[in-house]
């Protein structure tokens, strides 16, 4: 058996245990792989008694995303959530996905899809729900495309929000923002 | 092991490229817009139309017909918002038989150049 220690803060706890299986080519129903979780990796190797066996990853990043496709019509919103998964169980994490011009699609509740077809815009509200990420849809390319939240859809006299769960509007100083500190920005569209 | 700390954010430059026509996409009018946004905040920014892009800063433009705001005229804005590092690539001019009497605005740079300022700019928002 091996054991991992995985910093806590750069990695959801289903996304280390995910790839210390990978790394031991475990599969996800394997028992013999054992993750353990701590706050402070330095702390806990000056109290650990026994040997770890520790993978970590060489470089991790701090990605921003900058969602421009829309969901369906081209691939770029599900590279992009391809791009995220692999990012967050690879050790990585993301400082924050800004989901912008026909981006906004991917955070519209609307969005319906036939049953054998899977839906963006809610693996986009499951991923970011999963690993708590920071999720922001710019208000102003948003609200021209028909993407309100509730409080929005009341102040424009519309007749209900559609902002799909986990998302937040806000504005572009939120892109800026993310483009200053995280390490780096990947644009999907 | 600690992550190292991040870089000062006064010490990055932000780049934003426009690759896209000025009409027939918002990707040119969203794109100019994110650049006012980094402007106004007083990040460093820089600007390059490439490709197809350079077509946003073809001075005259008239898209009053299509009911469109006019790109080049928006661009005009930007040094008023504090970017005042407008890049053009010269093979797109010259792929497109335009000339620097074309632009509106920025300084025409060799492929080299584009290169570097890619190799060097930390945070790319592609448009």
């Amino acid at each position: 058996m091996a054991n991992y220690c995985i910093k806590s803060d750069t990695m959801t706890q289903r996304g280390a245990h995910e790839f210390c299986l990978q790394n031991e080519g475990l599969n996800a129903n394997s028992v013999s792989c054992q993750t353990i979780f701590y706050q402070n990796l330095l702390e806990y190797l000056q109290l650990a008694s026994v040997k770890l066996l520790i993978k970590q990853i060489a470089n991790p990043m701090n990605f921003a995303l900058l969602i421009l496709g829309p969901p369906y019509s081209t691939q770029a919103s599900a590279s992009a959530l391809r791009f995220a998964r692999a990012a967050l169980n690879g050790g990585h994490s993301i400082y924050r996905l800004f989901f912008y011009h026909d981006g906004v699609h991917n955070a519209s509740a609307m969005v319906t899809t036939p049953q054998d077809e899977s839906s963006l815009p809610q693996q986009w509200s499951e991923l970011i729900e999963q690993h708590q990420l920071d999720s922001v849809v710019c208000i102003a390319a948003a609200t021209r495309r028909g993407v309100l939240n509730e409080q929005e859809a009341k102040r424009f006299g519309k007749t209900g929000g559609n902002l799909s769960p986990g998302h937040e509007v806000s504005g572009l100083g939120q892109l800026v923002d993310a483009s200053l500190n995280a390490d780096r920005v990947m644009t999907f569209g | 092991m600690d992550k190292p700390a991040i870089e000062k954010p006064e010490d990055r430059a932000i780049l934003l490229v426009f690759r896209h026509a000025p009409y027939g996409n918002a990707l040119a009018r969203e794109g100019l817009e994110a650049a006012l946004a980094c402007g106004a905040m007083g990040a460093t920014t820089n600007v390059l139309y490439i490709n197809e892009g350079v077509w946003q800063l073809v001075e005259p433009q008239d898209s009053h017909a299509i009911d469109c705001k006019n790109q080049a005229a928006m661009a005009s804005a930007l040094p008023l918002y504090g970017v005042e590092a407008i890049w053009i690539d010269e093979d797109s001019l010259k792929q497109r038989n335009l000339t620097s009497t074309d632009i509106n605005a920025g300084k025409i740079i060799d492929r080299t150049q584009v290169q570097a300022l890619l190799a060097t700019s930390q945070a790319i928002l592609s448009f």
